[in-house]
């Protein structure tokens, strides 16, 4: 392990400290406050920040870390994205004035103002299954880039389903 | 006529290279012409005065634009020069260049005066404007002008002079004079991306940049006296609709909604901007009014809306719509609000725009050979296809209605094209540095 690759580590570890302690503050502060409402998710281990390698790509799959993908001309969640945006509710959950920001972007193919409509209705139906959650709106900023930021840049099929996606990052924590 | 244009090509490609490295970003190159092309002379302009260097040389550019226009053959440059007067005068050797099968010749002379100026003039023969050879010379001139110019008005004095030839013999203004907005997109290694919004002349040189950013920048519209430019930026990562003041570079933000700010387009009468706004859930058309701020709704619903451009009357806006499912053009009458369907032919229909005649809509089509330019005859309903790359995006009409820009893709980075309403002329822009997107084709110089 070379200084740099230690030196991010330790970054990483410390911050994942931070916020496990200050996440379980959080939540028991939430139970205290609202005793009616019963919370069966996220009472046994405190909701870890599922933002800490937004933008880095996971060299197994090339994919964004925080990141939902979308099939062809999809808005249409896939099952195994699930567990994903129900740990980031679960963050937002216990830190009410963390702020989500959800990009949608869509691949290179067509009309750049239309795919703009594309990337907005992907980011929205991210926000959607976070409201259904029971996530608060004025948590989530939903932002399309339609196909002005690609993740790849090339034009076969794998580089367009990288292109499709939603990803999502926090503006506070 | 093919080896001679071949060869104009290459001669322009080469004085491409040597001399505009330094600020052109853009470069013409014709990939295709008509094959009625009508063959012309420009015969170098001769100088007079003191032996300063003329620091433009004019016939050269007039010769330039005129090819690219893809509606004139120039005669071979030697051939011009090697009957050309040592004197400007107003005679030609009539038979001498009739033999040459030429039909029209331009003579010129540059002058530099004491005061720094320059007095360029220029005639245009038509060889055939009256048969017979006892006509005198002078009466085949249907042009002959004199201007005073300072030295950085010379490039535009001589697309002001291709515009007047152009129009004269094709019956058609030119379009040498005007410029094109663009967005430039820069990904060098190690830095990041920078989105830039900038506008040329026609034929790519003098690139300004208007606006630099590390976020997008899109859809670039001109305000219809030339003066303004509305667009999108995403600085500070939200979309947001600016307008810049072009003279000054002072700018104003438009609209800053949640969700989409997106799609501008002036109205014919510059009081009114449309645009696409979501606020938060899908874009719908909207008309805003730039002096009193009021914002009219024009559509609601689920479907995605956005893509406004009005018709050159302004009583109607055209759109894209996916309120059948998929995306088509769709006409709004502004006065009853009611929408029409004007696309049915494909599954893939955006981006569409009128010719200032009305008669010609242009817009992005998808076919199975990808996305390419397409028109639609506004009077039979006639589609045409006139590209074939399958990466096309963001057609923009000249402002005679006669040639429409485009993006494309060549090799792995994004050009402009142009191609002529008839599908004929084609041509290329490659850009030297960087990839450029949205081109957007001013009206004409006021």
């Amino acid at each position: 392990m070379t200084f740099k690759q230690y030196k991010w580590t330790a970054m990483i570890m410390s911050f994942l400290l931070i916020v496990a302690c200050s996440s379980s503050r959080q939540a028991n502060h939430l139970n205290g406050a609202q005793s009616g409402q019963v919370e069966t998710a996220g009472l046994g281990a405190p909701p870890r920040f599922p933002g800490t390698n937004a933008g880095m790509l996971n060299p197994q799959t090339g994919e964004k870390y925080n990141t939902v993908y979308f099939k062809f001309d999809s808005n249409i969640i896939e099952n195994q994205y699930m567990a994903l945006i129900r740990a980031n509710a679960d963050y937002l959950k216990a830190h009410s004035s963390a702020k989500l920001r959800l990009e949608g972007n869509t691949d290179p193919r067509g009309s750049r103002e239309y795919n703009i409509g594309l990337g907005q209705r992907r980011g929205n139906a991210v926000a959607d299954a976070l409201e259904v959650m029971g996530i608060s709106r004025s948590q989530l900023i939903v932002v399309s880039y339609g196909k002005e930021k690609l993740a790849v840049s090339g034009d076969t099929e794998a580089d367009y389903r990288l292109d499709r996606r939603v990803e999502m990052i926090y503006e506070s924590r | 006529m093919k080896h001679q244009l071949l060869k104009w090509l290459l001669i322009g490609y080469f004085f491409c290279q040597n001399i505009t490295a330094a600020y052109a970003v853009l470069d013409l190159e014709l990939t295709k012409g008509v094959d009625s092309a009508i063959p012309i002379a420009i015969v170098p302009f001769t100088q007079h005065g003191q032996n300063t260097k003329i620091p433009v040389d004019v016939s050269d550019i007039i010769g330039q634009d005129l090819v690219n226009s893809g509606r004139f053959s120039l005669l071979d440059k030697q051939l011009s020069n090697s009957n050309a007067n040592t004197n400007y005068s107003s005679k030609i050797d009539l038979n001498f260049w009739r033999r040459k099968n030429v039909e029209n010749v331009v003579t010129g002379a540059i002058q530099l005066l004491g005061d720094g100026n320059y007095k360029v003039m220029y005639t245009l023969f038509d060889l055939y404007k009256s048969r017979g050879n006892d006509l005198a010379v002078e009466n085949q001139a249907i042009i002959r002008q004199e201007f005073t110019v300072k030295s950085q008005q010379l490039r535009s004095l001589a697309h002001h002079i291709s515009d007047q030839i152009y129009q004269a013999l094709t019956g058609d203004k030119g379009v040498f004079s005007t410029q094109i907005a663009y967005v430039l997109v820069r990904r060098d290694p190690g830095e990041p991306t920078q989105y830039l919004l900038e506008v040329s002349d026609i034929d790519g040189y003098n690139p300004q940049t208007i606006m630099r950013s590390n976020e997008p920048i899109m859809s670039p519209s001109w305000s219809p006296d030339g003066k303004k430019m509305a667009y999108v930026s995403f600085e500070n990562k939200r979309p947001r609709v600016y307008i810049s003041e072009l003279a000054t570079g002072k700018r104003q933000m438009v609209t800053s909604f949640p969700g989409i700010n997106g799609a501008p387009a002036w109205s014919p009468d510059s009081k009114q901007l449309a645009l696409a706004l979501s606020k938060g859930f899908n874009p719908n058309l909207y008309i805003l009014d730039l002096a009193t701020k009021k914002l009219t709704q024009l559509t609601t619903g689920l479907a995605i809306n956005t893509e406004p451009q009005w018709t050159p009357g302004g009583q109607s806006l055209l759109f894209t719509s996916d309120r059948g499912g998929t995306p088509q053009i769709y006409r709004i009458n502004l006065a009853n609000k009611v929408i029409e369907r004007v696309t049915y032919d494909g599954r893939y229909n955006t981006t569409a725009s009128l010719s200032p005649d009305s008669k010609i809509m242009v817009f992005l089509h998808r076919t199975d050979r990808g996305f390419n330019i397409a028109t639609l005859n506004t009077e039979n309903n006639n589609l045409q296809v006139l590209t074939q790359n399958g990466f096309e995006e963001s057609p923009s009409f000249a402002p005679n209605g006669r040639m429409i820009v485009y993006a494309t893709q060549y090799g792995d980075h994004g050009v402009l094209g142009i191609v002529s309403a008839d599908g004929r002329i084609k041509l290329r822009l490659p850009s030297k540095n960087g990839s450029v997107q949205e081109p957007a084709w001013s009206p004409f110089r006021q």
